[in-house]
């Protein structure tokens, strides 16, 4: 049951929202279109229930998937500011230590958030992995470039702050070939000699969800999803990173964020390109309608999540039924802090 | 010399235990995962599990009455199947032998061997959100393979359920049912609580451990284990040991075990178990004939395979 644990799913920055139409097409209706929801109870949608579909296998044997519809009772216009503003780590359940948006161009700055604590658990075994890391020995999310230029900047000092320091380095790097190449400029990991590449186990993903990729085509095309990784994006995405527990271990991401406004419904893009380990790459995708219910208006925000991650290639079976079931709870929990702070702080 | 037809009959059974069994669960096995390669690999998931243990001599009692020093050897081979039928079904289709031999060179109604040979038939199924469940019955013999007959024919029901509260913390509710049983139907609570990040009390029955993460691989633990079964005696046994009320009788056997151990993922698709301890109790219990034998703790050391693939 170790297996059980692993998830802790926090790409946050992407949350919901985008500017609100004027005018709204029937958003459960467009729900059934593409997505598992094929019925919904609005009156416990609007009540607050967060409604939930685990994903089927996948051909993709590192991926799984989830999908989740929720309200948000306020405007899609004020669901977008507020989640502008929004702090994930003021939500203790989430075990997010830092997390920030990234300057265009990035700058070493960015990553000043960055400390490690000495007192964590979850963070030693952060320190521990990399200073054990050599160009041969490779058991975080790197390159043997990545680990050489790692292992040479922790032996020169090996203090926490040091190695905060050479994490930022990496991220940089990493964040810089992506903001210059987009999808495209995403750097591999190495495992056991072969490339792995995050962008392409992202489309792997993606492309097994064929209505999924019609509804929301005209986002992915223009983010460079659905090609071949060459061209780079039309869409001027938010960069951020975060460092947060996942599976009891420190973990670092990069991700990037895409908006789109489509017709009377408006569409995101969330993804985590870099982790520094427990996973390979995730991808969240959004879509935000209006909704009125009588004298009750608000937003609906569908949700699907996608994940690539070593463990799932053998995950199976009743394990794995249990993976996308717990992956779905600690989604909601993310969710439930997010609309705790919307009515918290009106 | 009908005792040492007996002793032959009896030699002959654990030959024949031994050396049947075994192979035919390993043909079984192979032939399995051949006609599963025609379906999606992720959608079929391969469950072996091995297990060898030796406890040593205990002294045992038959009601009060010291019967001598018993030593044991537990084998235990179970071989599953499971392919997704739906998004929220999985099918469970295997095999199961499990075997207990006790040295009997000493005076009492002890059985010497207690095994029993079982085809695994079951399902998992998503009921709810939070909510998994398992039930799988294992119809097979349950006692002496050299005499099978509808008396030690038998069909034990196991279901469970989980509660998953999230990543750290999930509830097991379980239910065994065998009618030839003392106790027929048996419930078991328990929980697998991650309290910290190295530390996880996985209180789950027949295995309640408390469990240290040493690193990513390995992983030391105090625990517990219950083996518990019902099983027929011979139609002789009785009359071998002076004791004819015992023919075909009925035994319920339980051991409980209590030690460290560790638990190796020599790879992500293979884990490593070794333990050693003491068996704190033990009992085979003609419970419908009022014979009980019980065991002084005595010490133990078992090792484990697990593979999922």
């Amino acid at each position: 049951m170790k297996q059980l644990s692993i998830f802790l799913i926090m790409w946050l920055c992407g949350a919901v929202a985008a500017p609100a139409p004027s005018h709204a097409s029937d958003p459960l209706e467009n729900l059934k279109k593409f997505s598992d929801f094929q019925k919904i109870d609005v009156k416990r949608l609007l009540e607050g229930e967060i409604f939930s579909q685990r994903g089927p296998l996948m051909n993709f044997p590192n991926g799984i998937s989830t999908q989740i519809c929720f309200f948000v009772p306020l405007s899609p216009e004020a669901v977008f500011r507020l989640q502008q503003s929004w702090d994930p780590t003021r939500c203790a359940s989430l075990k997010i230590y830092a997390s920030s948006g990234l300057s265009s161009p990035c700058q070493p700055r960015d990553f000043k958030k960055l400390h490690l604590d000495p007192g964590s658990r979850p963070v030693k075994w952060l320190v521990e992995k990399t200073l054990a890391t050599t160009s041969g020995k490779l058991e975080l999310n790197l390159t043997s470039s990545d680990a050489r230029e790692l292992s040479a900047c922790v032996s020169k000092d090996s203090s926490l702050n040091s190695i905060g320091s050479c994490w930022s380095k990496l991220l940089l790097t990493r964040a810089t070939a992506f903001q210059l190449k987009g999808l495209g400029g995403v750097l591999p990991y190495e495992a056991e000699g072969d490339f792995l590449y995050p962008s392409v186990q992202l489309r792997s993903m993606l492309q097994e969800q064929g209505k999924i990729i019609q509804e929301f085509a005209p986002l992915l095309q223009k983010t460079g999803m659905l090609g071949n990784g060459a061209e780079v994006s039309s869409l001027q995405p938010l960069y951020n990173w975060s460092f947060f527990e996942a599976n009891h271990h420190a973990t670092l991401n990069l991700g990037a964020v895409y908006q789109l406004a489509v017709g009377d419904h408006y569409q995101l893009l969330d993804i985590d390109y870099y982790a520094s380990s427990t996973y390979y790459a995730a991808a969240t995708l959004y879509e935000i309608w209006p909704i009125r219910d009588g004298k009750k208006t608000g937003s609906l925000v569908w949700r699907g999540d996608f994940l690539a991650a070593p463990m799932l290639r053998y995950t199976k079976g009743i394990e794995r039924l249990a993976y996308g079931v717990i992956m779905i709870q600690e989604i909601k929990k993310v969710i439930r802090c997010f609309l705790d702070d919307i009515r918290t702080k009106p | 010399m009908s005792r040492i037809n007996d002793n032959v009959w009896v030699t002959m059974k654990r030959i024949f235990s031994n050396s049947f069994i075994l192979p035919m669960l390993l043909v079984v096995m192979p032939a399995a995962p051949t006609s599963a390669l025609a379906a999606e690999s992720m959608a079929v998931a391969h469950e072996l599990d091995l297990g060898l243990g030796y406890a040593g001599r205990g002294v045992t009692y038959q009601d009060g009455r010291n019967v001598g020093s018993i030593y044991e050897l537990a084998t235990d081979v179970k071989y599953v199947i499971s392919p997704q039928i739906t998004n929220d079904l999985l099918l469970r289709v295997g095999a199961d032998w499990e075997r207990f031999a006790f040295d009997t060179s000493q005076t009492g109604a002890l059985p010497d061997i207690l095994q029993h040979v079982s085809a695994v038939v079951g399902f998992d199924y998503q009921v709810a959100d939070q909510w998994l469940m398992r039930t799988e019955i294992q119809p097979g013999v349950y006692g002496s393979l050299a005499q099978i007959g509808w008396r030690n024919v038998d069909a034990p029901l196991f279901m469970g359920a989980v509660y998953l509260r999230d990543a750290d913390l999930q509830w097991f509710f379980g239910l065994r049912v065998d009618l030839r049983s003392q106790y027929p139907v048996f419930p078991a609570l328990g929980f697998r609580w991650k309290y910290a990040d190295d530390w996880t009390l996985n209180f789950q029955l027949p295995k309640p451990r408390l469990e240290y993460d040493v690193n990513d691989d390995l992983k030391a633990y105090l625990g517990a284990g219950v083996k518990a079964g019902t099983f027929v005696v011979g139609e002789r046994f009785g009359d071998i040991h002076g004791m004819p009320a015992l023919n075909n009788a009925t035994v319920d056997y339980t051991d409980v075990r209590l030690g460290p151990g560790f638990a190796w993922k020599v790879l992500p698709t293979l884990t490593l178990e070794a333990e050693g301890g003491y068996m704190i109790y033990r009992t085979w219990d003609f419970f419908d004939k009022h014979v009980k034998l019980d065991s002084h703790p005595a010490p133990y050391f078992q090792l484990a395979c697990h593979a999922r693939f």
